[in-house]
């Protein structure tokens, strides 16, 4: 008998204090107490009976006259309807970005094949600059310059010194010693077979510096380099495209 | 834990797939949304039927909301959003509405008085709805000063217990327990007329 009301006096006083949390909680009252919080998800009947009768007593205060209406059952209905993606699911991670299981890697693949491609152009522009060099190396004039006097230079010369003009000579050339504004003064101008005396060009056109970069050789380096470097640009265009 | 921490809580809680702390949600402030919806809408199935349209948004959204503001205004926003929706539906459908709430979707202007809105069901559902506030009325006038002071500070001017102690001078606990016993008290009175 004293058993029955004690569990009596307990369950009333579970009531009360659910009861009570749930009025607090109505009123945006539930201070830091998870305890209540969880009661309330205990007890969800409960929640819905008496906020419901918290909502009739605030409108009668307040003097409003819409009825609003219980909607948990037909909103739960329609949830239930729902497909399972379109739910919430548990311990989720959907408050976090997860990269695509295969973008690291795939990342890591693009920036290999980039770096591959850029090692593979480097090694060439140093084997094109080496066997350039080479083979410039080899020649003792330069590339443009003539290995001798030729018949016109001969004819000028000839003309300018008062000499008869060789047989071959252009017809043109013959004009510089009739050009009223070419005026060299009465100075011999010599011409040379030896290839040695020839005018001193600088080392970077005749290519025979041993130090340094050939200038031709990075020119033409430099103009190739773009289509090199759209190997890494192409790439990456390819990796947004797949991603 | 405040309102918005409470309503947090219950939204990390249905995150992770408790649909118990989503009900709880809605039972929070289904009857709220209910109201603003009808501020736009007239006819109150309508206003029904887009309230559980926008917890249902809501529950779709869950993941995608991050908790910047309060749950309240995030549910409100949709809420509004929802029923200016289905007027500009039913514009185009050709019925006839009036958009005078300026047309722009951040205005919340009402459209509709409140008023205008009551559930025009039977008779009979009037004259039980005009019992009831009758009752509730009577109760409240017979509540000792202290409670029915409490109780309307709390609905009618929107006060929390911090207010409500500061202008009744008196701790927060005891404004808690006041509004719970005027609550209690208004319940036991409309026991008989309840059922509606």
């Amino acid at each position: 008998m004293q058993v029955a009301t004690v569990m009596k006096q307990q369950h009333t006083d579970d009531s009360q204090a659910l009861r009570t949390a749930i009025s607090s909680w109505w009123d945006d009252g539930l201070r830091g107490d998870d305890k209540a919080l969880d009661a309330l998800l205990a007890d969800i009947d409960a929640v819905r009976a008496q906020t419901h009768d918290y909502d009739r007593i605030g409108r009668c205060v307040r003097g409003e006259s819409l009825e609003t209406r219980d909607l948990l059952d037909a909103i739960n209905e329609r949830l239930d309807e729902l497909p399972d993606s379109d739910r919430p699911k548990a311990d989720n991670k959907a408050d976090k970005v997860i990269p695509f299981p295969g973008h690291v890697m795939r990342q890591r693949r693009v920036w290999q094949g980039a770096v591959a491609a850029s090692l593979f152009a480097a090694v060439t522009a140093v084997g094109l600059t080496l066997s350039s060099g080479e083979r410039q190396k080899n020649q003792s004039v330069a590339p443009m310059q003539a290995s001798g006097p030729t018949p016109n230079d001969r004819a000028v010369m000839a003309s300018l010194n008062g000499n008869e003009v060789p047989e071959g000579a252009s017809p043109i050339s013959l004009q510089a010693d009739l050009d009223p504004g070419n005026n060299l003064g009465g100075q011999l101008v010599t011409t040379s077979t030896a290839v040695g005396s020839a005018p001193k060009l600088p080392d970077w056109a005749t290519g025979n510096t041993g130090r340094g970069t050939n200038p031709y050789v990075v020119t033409h380096y430099r103009l190739a380099s773009p289509e090199f470097g759209t190997t890494g640009p192409e790439a990456r265009a390819a990796s947004f495209g797949r991603e | 834990m405040s309102a918005e921490e409470t309503d947090k809580a219950l939204v990390a809680r249905a995150r992770k797939g408790d649909r118990r702390a989503f009900d709880l949600l809605v039972l929070k402030h289904q009857h709220r949304v209910q109201r603003l919806i009808a501020r736009y809408i007239r006819d109150p199935e309508q206003v029904f039927d887009l309230t559980q349209e926008t917890f249902i948004k809501a529950y779709r959204a869950l993941p995608r909301f991050r908790g910047d503001s309060a749950f309240y205004t995030w549910i409100y926003r949709i809420a509004v959003n929802t029923a200016k929706n289905q007027l500009a539906s039913d514009a185009r459908a050709g019925y006839m509405v009036s958009l005078n709430s300026g047309g722009s979707d951040e205005s919340d202007e009402p459209m509709i008085e409140p008023e205008a809105l009551r559930d025009a069901s039977t008779p009979d559902a009037l004259a039980a709805a005009e019992e009831l506030r009758n009752a509730v009325d009577k109760s409240i006038s017979e509540l000792p000063e202290d409670l029915r002071t409490a109780l309307t500070l709390r609905e009618m001017e929107g006060l929390n217990y911090e207010e409500i102690a500061a202008v009744m001078d008196c701790p927060i606990g005891t404004v808690r327990s006041r509004i719970f016993r005027a609550r209690e008290a208004i319940q036991k009175s409309i026991q008989p007329f309840k059922g509606g």
